[in-house]
């Protein structure tokens, strides 16, 4: 006997690009979740998604159709994490080659995972910002992310100050 | 005004060098002031600028959950690196997503300088504290007591020559105390802890986890009733 079939939904992308999509696939983001819970009739029209692109969608359901199925942090659980302060910088070897991206898309990564509420990725993107950053002197870091030093020298030397004595931490 | 007109101006208009110093070191100022703000302009552009604050508060607290030492010789010493304050030397907006997110600032070990330690104060403004410490003196059970109601999170290891001055902040409320973690080292005679109904003023409505290595305890109090964890070594 054939399975039952998925309720496949459709969403729109800012830049016009549609997308066809299980709908458990979809839940994985706690924004479109709601959504559909919100709707009670079928429609036929495509969610809207206007903060993101149809690429960095195609990147984030690729996420998504990994994880279908596994548990979604619940509040208690994100709440638990942090407070024994258990999360690490650490990231599965899956995650770690699916966000090997240029830092574009992993900037665009972050802000539709942080949009369309999908906090595991959200923290396999910080994460991998975190891993960037980590051991690195400010000046790397500027030269990483294209920034220049816009502190004034008096303002310089207080932060030198300030950060003496963590250095050797 | 360029500096090289400037430079016209003040060799025609003034024979004072002291006020064509005064002068040019303000326009040099006023250049600085400048440069900077268009530095600062030229960030905006950059990709990692378009990540909102509490994005970049969320990348600098992983960074700051790296523990120190992976095996720490003691395990009070297994506070967050701060390493993460690298991240405020970057560049100004950095630094104030930074400053302003009081979580950040809210890990207190003694291991620290005391200045720094008061600063930590003020920058966690009013965010509940997790503090990991070495009580070895009157000071630092001094600092455990003034800041018990503002504690969570406490893993101490209570020097024995200490621990009456230490147990004397057990009358202080602990409103948000959800763990504590005590270990008793040294030589000195330490009475059993006594858990009575008034430890803490009585007000530990969230301790959920309560850890004792190093000591007897005496277990008739209403303290341990609402406990998931209880560790007695």
């Amino acid at each position: 006997m054939a399975a039952p079939a998925t309720q496949q939904i459709k969403i729109r992308c800012n830049d016009e690009k549609e997308f066809t999509v299980d709908r458990d696939v979809l839940e994985r983001s706690v924004l479109i979740k709601n959504m559909l819970e919100d709707v009670t009739e079928q429609q036929d029209a495509p969610i809207p998604l206007p903060n993101v692109s149809g690429p960095v969608m195609a990147k984030v359901l690729e996420y998504c159709t990994h994880h279908r199925g596994e548990p979604l942090p619940s509040a208690d659980t994100e709440q638990s994490q942090d407070e024994t302060r258990k999360r690490t910088t650490d990231i599965s070897e899956w995650d770690q080659k699916f966000i090997t991206v240029d830092q574009e898309m992993l900037f665009e990564i972050i802000l539709a995972a942080n949009y369309l509420d999908i906090k595991s990725l959200l923290d396999v993107g910080c994460k991998t910002v975190a891993n960037m950053i980590k051991g690195k002197t400010p000046e790397e870091i500027r030269k990483l992310f294209n920034i220049v030093n816009d502190f004034t020298p008096e303002e310089e030397a207080q932060i030198k100050k300030e950060n003496e004595w963590a250095e050797d931490r | 005004m360029s500096l090289t007109s400037s430079s016209h101006i003040l060799t025609q208009h003034f024979d004072s060098s002291e006020f064509a110093f005064k002068k040019i070191d303000e326009e040099v100022t006023a250049l600085r002031g400048r440069i900077r703000a268009l530095h600062s302009f030229r960030n905006t552009f950059a990709p990692i600028y378009r990540l909102p604050p509490e994005i970049l508060t969320r990348i600098f607290s992983f960074i700051s959950r790296t523990p120190v030492s992976p095996e720490p010789k003691h395990f009070y010493s297994q506070s967050p690196s701060h390493k993460w304050l690298v991240a405020t030397r970057v560049s100004q907006r950095w630094r104030n997503v930074a400053l302003g997110s009081p979580t950040l600032w809210a890990h207190i070990s003694n291991s620290y300088p005391e200045y720094i330690i008061k600063e930590l104060l003020q920058r966690s403004k009013a965010t509940p504290l997790s503090v990991r410490m070495y009580v070895g003196s009157s000071q630092d059970a001094h600092l455990i007591r003034t800041t018990l109601h503002r504690i969570r999170d406490l893993v101490i290891d209570v020097d024995s020559s200490v621990w009456n001055i230490f147990w004397s902040s057990r009358n202080s409320p602990a409103p948000l105390l959800e763990s504590l973690k005590i270990s008793i080292s040294g030589h000195s005679y330490t009475p059993p802890v006594k858990f009575s109904d008034s430890v803490f003023a009585g007000t530990t409505p969230r301790l959920r986890c309560l850890e004792i290595t190093g000591a007897t305890v005496d277990l008739e109090s209403s303290i341990f009733k609402d406990l998931t964890v209880l560790e007695l070594k």
